[in-house]
Formats: C-alpha cells, sequence, structure tokens
C-alpha cells in the first residue's frame, strides 16, 4: 500500500514538472515566435516575395506593425493595415487590404474587410465576418527564387550576361555543324563558296529570288501531290523534307560566307591535304566570330538601349545579308553539287596523257604545196 | 590559333551551350491558397490555365465563388489566382515562368491544383491544359459555355450530376491529348464543337438526353469516339479523306447516314463528321 502511494506521488511529481517544462517550452517559443521577426528580415522576406509579378499588393515593411494587432468593433481603419509576428483581429472595418506576415488574420463577427486579406505564412479565418475581396494564404519556402523569370525587369548586367551567352550560344552551334559540314560536306562547301568568289552580287540576286518563291514552291508541291491522289499521303513528309532541305541550304551557305570571311582576314594557306584542312577550320571558326560580332557587340551594349537597338539592326542586315547570299550561292551551285563535279573535270583538263608536247626550238613552217600542172599556160 | 587552342575553343563553347540548356534543378516549393465569397449570382467568365502538373476541379460546397489550393514550384512557375470585379472575370492556374521548357518530364517535376467553383454563380468556364494530369468534375456548376483545350493532357471531365444551366456550347480542342468526357448528357448540351490533332477524345453521352446534340467534329489523325444510347438516334454526316467511320447498322439516305431507329427515337445525335485520318468510333452502350 506504501509502495502504490509512493509511486502515485512519484508520478505526480513528474506530470507536474512535465507540465512545468511543456509550459515553459511554449512560452518561450512564443517569446521566440514574436521576436524572430526584425524589421530587416521582414524587409528582406518581402522583396523576395516582390520577385513575383502578382506582388503590387505587399506593402511596405514600413507600414507593418508588429505582434497581435486588433481593429475593435465599429472602429474603421484605412488599409492596408499590417501586421507581423502576430495575429490580426478584425471586428471593426478596414477600408482596404489587410496583409499579415508569420500570423493570422480572423475576421470576427461583424467584422469586414473591404479590400482583400493576405496571409503570408499565415491563414485568413472567416469567423462570421466578410471579406469583399479576394482571400489568399501563401506559405512554404519564401526564399527568392533563382531564376530569371519572363516579365520581371532584370538587372542590366543580367541582361549583358544573357545576351552575350545567347550569342555565344550560337556561336558554338555554328562551330559544331560546321566542323560537321567540312568533315562530311567539305566539297559541297568549296563549290558554294567558288560560287559566291565567282558573283557575291549574283549569288545575293538568287537568294532574294529563292526567299520569295520559297513558299510558292512548297504550296505548288503540295498541290501537285494532291493531285496525284497517293502522293497526298506524302503531303506531310514533303513539307517536313522541303524545309529541312531549305534550312541545310540556308546554314550550308551562312557557313561558305564565313569560311571566305575567315579566308579573307587570314589569308589563303597553301600546302598538304593536312594544312588544307586545318586551314579550313580555322577560316570557318574566325570567319564565323567575324558575322557573330555584331551580336555580341549588340549583346554587350545591352545596358543602353538606343545602342542596343542600333548593334541589333545591324546584327539583322548583317546576318540577313549573308544567308542570303549564301542561300543563292548554295541554289547557284546546287547545293555544292555542280561545283563538286569541276574537280575531277579540271584534274582530266590537266592530265599530260593525250597531248603532245610543244618542241622549245618549235617547228619549222612547211611551204603551203602549191598546185603542180604539165601543161604549160596558155 | 593551334589545334589545341580550337579543341579548347570548341570545347568551352559546347559548354557554354550545355549550361544554357540544362534547366535550373533548383526548386522553391510554395502553396498558396485563394478564395473569395460569393456576393450576388451575376454571371462570371472563368478562364483556368495550367501547365504542368495534377489538376482537381469540382463544385465548391461553401459559400465561395472560388477556392484554390495550389502547391508550385516559385523557380518555374507562378500562380494565378484572380477575380476582377469589373469585367467578373476569373482567373486561376499555374503559369510557366519565362521560357523554361515544358516537357513530359514537367509533369513531375510540377505541382499540383484543387480548385472549387461556385455551383450558384452561372459561368462560361473555359481550361487550357499543358502538360496536366487532370480530373474535372463538372456536373453541379452552372456552366453556360464550355471550352477545354488540352495539349499533352490526360484529362478526364465527368458531368455525374446534372448542369443547372442549359450549355449551349462545348468547345473541344485536342492537341496531342487523351481526353475523356464521361456523363455528356447530364451537361445539357446542344452542341459541341471537337477539334483533335492527334490524340484521342471521347465523348460519352451517358446520362439524360434532354434534347438534340449536334456534334461537329473534325479529326486530323486523331480518333474519336463516341458513346451514345442505344434508344437515341444517330445520323452521320461523313466528309472524310482516309478515316471514316463503321457503318454497321447504319443506312445511306441522301445526305447521309441514319441509325435504324433514327425516325423512332425520341432524342437525336447528329455527327457531322470532317477527318482527313482520323476516325470515329461509335459504340453504343446503355448506362
Amino acid at each position: 500500500m506504501r509502495t502504490l502511494h509512493a509511486r502515485t506521488a512519484t508520478f505526480r511529481v513528474v506530470a507536474v514538472a512535465l507540465l512545468a517544462i511543456v509550459a515553459q517550452a511554449t512560452a518561450l517559443g512564443a517569446q521566440q515566435g514574436a521576436a524572430r521577426i526584425s524589421a530587416d528580415s521582414l524587409t528582406k522576406a518581402l522583396a523576395a516575395l516582390r520577385e513575383s509579378p502578382d506582388s503590387a499588393w505587399i506593402p511596405a515593411a514600413s507600414n507593418f506593425t508588429f505582434g497581435d494587432s486588433t481593429i475593435a468593433a465599429n472602429r474603421r481603419a484605412h488599409g492596408p493595415v499590417a501586421v507581423a509576428g502576430g495575429t490580426l483581429h478584425v471586428r471593426g472595418t478596414i477600408d482596404g487590404d489587410a496583409v499579415s506576415y508569420d500570423g493570422d488574420i480572423v475576421v470576427h463577427q461583424g467584422g469586414e474587410i473591404r479590400g482583400s486579406a493576405y496571409a503570408i505564412l499565415g491563414k485568413v479565418v472567416l469567423d462570421g465576418g466578410v471579406v469583399d475581396g479576394d482571400m489568399r494564404s501563401l506559405t512554404g519556402d519564401l526564399r527568392q527564387v533563382n531564376v530569371p523569370k519572363g516579365r520581371v525587369v532584370r538587372s542590366r548586367s543580367s541582361l549583358t550576361m544573357h545576351a552575350v551567352a545567347l550569342a555565344g550560344g550560337w556561336l558554338a552551334v555554328l562551330v559544331v555543324i560546321g566542323i560537321g559540314v567540312l568533315i562530311f560536306a567539305s566539297p559541297n562547301l568549296d563549290a558554294v563558296s567558288d560560287a559566291l568568289e565567282r558573283g557575291f552580287g549574283k549569288s545575293l540576286l538568287a537568294g532574294i529570288a529563292t526567299q520569295l518563291a520559297l513558299v510558292p514552291a512548297l504550296a505548288l508541291l503540295c498541290v501537285g501531290l494532291v493531285l496525284t491522289i497517293l502522293g497526298a499521303l506524302l503531303v506531310p513528309f514533303a513539307v517536313v523534307a522541303y524545309v529541312l532541305a531549305a534550312a541545310g541550304l540556308v546554314t550550308l551557305g551562312y557557313l561558305a560566307i564565313a569560311r571566305l570571311a575567315g579566308r579573307f582576314v587570314l589569308g589563303a594557306n597553301e600546302g598538304g591535304e593536312g594544312v588544307r584542312r586545318a586551314a579550313a577550320l580555322r577560316s570557318l571558326v574566325y570567319g564565323l566570330l567575324l558575322l557573330m560580332l555584331p551580336w555580341f557587340a549588340a549583346g554587350a551594349l545591352s545596358w543602353s538601349p538606343k545602342l542596343e537597338l542600333l548593334a541589333r539592326m545591324i546584327a539583322v542586315a548583317v546576318t540577313w545579308v549573308a544567308a542570303t547570299a549564301g542561300l543563292g550561292a548554295a541554289v547557284v551551285s546546287r547545293g555544292g553539287v555542280r561545283r563538286a563535279a569541276a574537280p575531277a573535270a579540271q584534274r582530266a583538263m590537266n592530265t599530260s596523257s593525250w597531248a603532245t608536247p610543244t618542241p622549245v626550238s618549235g617547228i619549222t613552217a612547211a611551204r603551203r604545196p602549191t598546185p603542180f600542172t604539165t601543161s604549160a599556160p596558155k | 590559333m593551334t589545334r589545341l587552342g580550337l579543341a579548347a575553343f570548341v570545347a568551352s563553347l559546347a559548354g557554354v551551350v550545355a549550361a544554357l540548356s540544362v534547366p535550373a534543378g533548383a526548386q522553391t516549393w510554395r502553396t498558396v491558397d485563394a478564395s473569395r465569397q460569393v456576393r450576388d449570382t451575376i454571371a462570371i467568365s472563368v478562364h483556368v490555365e495550367y501547365a504542368a502538373g495534377r489538376l482537381d476541379l469540382k463544385p465548391a460546397t461553401g459559400s465561395v465563388l472560388y477556392h484554390a489550393n495550389v502547391r508550385y514550384d516559385a523557380d518555374r512557375t507562378e500562380p494565378v489566382a484572380r477575380f476582377d470585379s469589373a469585367t467578373h472575370v476569373l482567373s486561376l492556374g499555374v503559369r510557366l515562368r519565362g521560357r523554361h521548357f515544358s516537357g513530359a518530364d514537367d509533369q513531375h517535376r510540377a505541382g499540383s491544383m484543387h480548385a472549387e467553383l461556385s455551383g450558384r454563380v452561372p459561368m462560361d468556364l473555359s481550361i487550357e491544359l499543358g502538360a496536366v494530369e487532370a480530373d474535372l468534375q463538372l456536373g453541379g456548376l452552372r456552366l453556360t459555355d464550355l471550352s477545354l483545350r488540352g495539349g499533352a493532357a490526360d484529362v478526364t471531365a465527368r458531368f455525374d450530376q446534372p448542369n443547372r444551366e442549359q450549355l449551349r456550347t462545348m468547345t473541344l480542342q485536342v492537341g496531342a491529348a487523351q481526353m475523356k468526357l464521361l456523363d455528356v448528357a447530364n451537361s445539357r448540351v446542344s452542341r459541341i464543337n471537337a477539334e483533335v490533332g492527334a490524340g484521342a477524345l471521347t465523348i460519352d453521352l451517358g446520362g439524360v438526353l434532354a434534347r438534340d446534340v449536334d456534334i461537329t467534329a473534325t479529326l486530323a489523325v486523331g480518333g474519336l469516339t463516341l458513346n451514345v444510347s442505344p434508344d437515341d438516334g444517330v445520323f452521320v454526316d461523313e466528309r472524310s479523306f482516309l478515316g471514316g467511320f463503321e457503318k454497321d447498322g447504319f443506312v445511306k439516305k441522301g445526305d447521309g447516314w441514319y441509325s435504324a431507329n433514327y425516325d423512332a427515337a425520341s432524342r437525336h445525335v447528329r455527327v457531322h463528321l470532317h477527318a482527313f485520318m482520323g476516325g470515329l468510333t461509335l459504340t453504343r452502350v446503355q448506362k
């Protein structure tokens, strides 16, 4: 019996001690909750939230009061009414928005918010009251988001970096494609380059004509296929093939222009096959750099809208001329096929097996034969 | 430029491209809970736009005009929950930020939206879905018009309860999506316009068909499955190139194909079919 009393007393002591500890911890937690919001941390937190496009409702940090707050019954307050680290009790009327940070908004019986109620890291609780506008609570990870956003205004340095990186990306893609073309379609590239060298103006005109004819030709192709009934099945494939072919010709022409520009800067290289290939690659890379230079310049000038616009116009003009002339040259040379046959013919012409060498000393001219008659003239 | 230098240059450029093309791995998950009390019963327009993730929509139980609980990745998406009281337009959803790649991966990395709409207010509802898995319970609402567009979505829309208004037009646009509409007769619709690209659309006219329905279906390469009660008469006006429909049980009369019970049926479903390579599958199941 005594043991039972002793146990009961022990349990009571332990329970009271636990209650005391829990109560102490709760009080401490509440104090810390109120204390963890400082003006600085609130300012930073609100700044992070303003990254969102739909953030016009967030009031300035200076508008917030800290701790619990009550709009008393029959009292009218002009919004926005903002509290941080506490609960906003609305028993009267708020003409405008109510905002809480790290606390709830409770709209009691008779209370009215004539704008919207926003609770950041809290809840909007309707306890018989009315909210005319939207009620919104936001919870979760409220750190500043770290990706570029479409409609958010970027800093100038960020804009510049983005534009330059974009131009760099395009340059890299073109270099990779160029290497592929040099490896697999070098004769075609040579032929297009030759066509450009022979007549740049002619290539440009041909390019413009090709651009104008691209869409009508595609339409004609589709109509022709549809008219053949069975060919109608091929229309989707034909359209895809047509677009790919056009893109291929433009790319081939652009690379040819780039190589030509690079060769102009670096000068022609003579030598064996290996040296020629290395020179072709060098020319291509330098040429692409040259053609992309206006885009890099436009990117670097992003800090000045007017200069950037000017640079972009120049870049667009340069790119259009290069792409158009290249396309024309590619068309004139039939994708480099026409010129591709020429070297073989040239080599055939150079072979001397059939030719009779002319002696250095020359050949004595023969006397022109005259008619011979036995009868004397009359 | 030496070979080594050239290789380093190309490698660094490739690195730049790779860095630009890899999406940011960071995720910042937030939850926004938005709602609005019903103030009157003036008709509203509701636009729901949801780019990627999971969407549930159903009639609201309380006296709210709308309620939306959205979990989203703030690094990639932004929530929309806005009611314009001047124009009576409600916009809900989640949009992708900037020019992020929107692919199949987005559906798994994206969040969710649970939305409720008032059954007290008449509304025309338009829903535009990207890479979304959606369950839409539209029965019990007061829909006057419905537009449903799915890009690469997997959508099931149900009318378990009758629509409380006459639904004038139901517009369905299916890109590469799978879209099922169940118990559509409960929607009290009179006209359905369906456009199917490469996806699959199922329209189940289960429920109580209160009036005749005209369906205009344009099928590119996708398919339309139409389930009609055996009691209803069906007419199909077919203009197809390589597609079409199975004509068993139909009789050709003048301008189209009629089901055997067409003249005797009290309710009719008229299908105007324009099919390039897609096909119409007609099923007759009593529900």
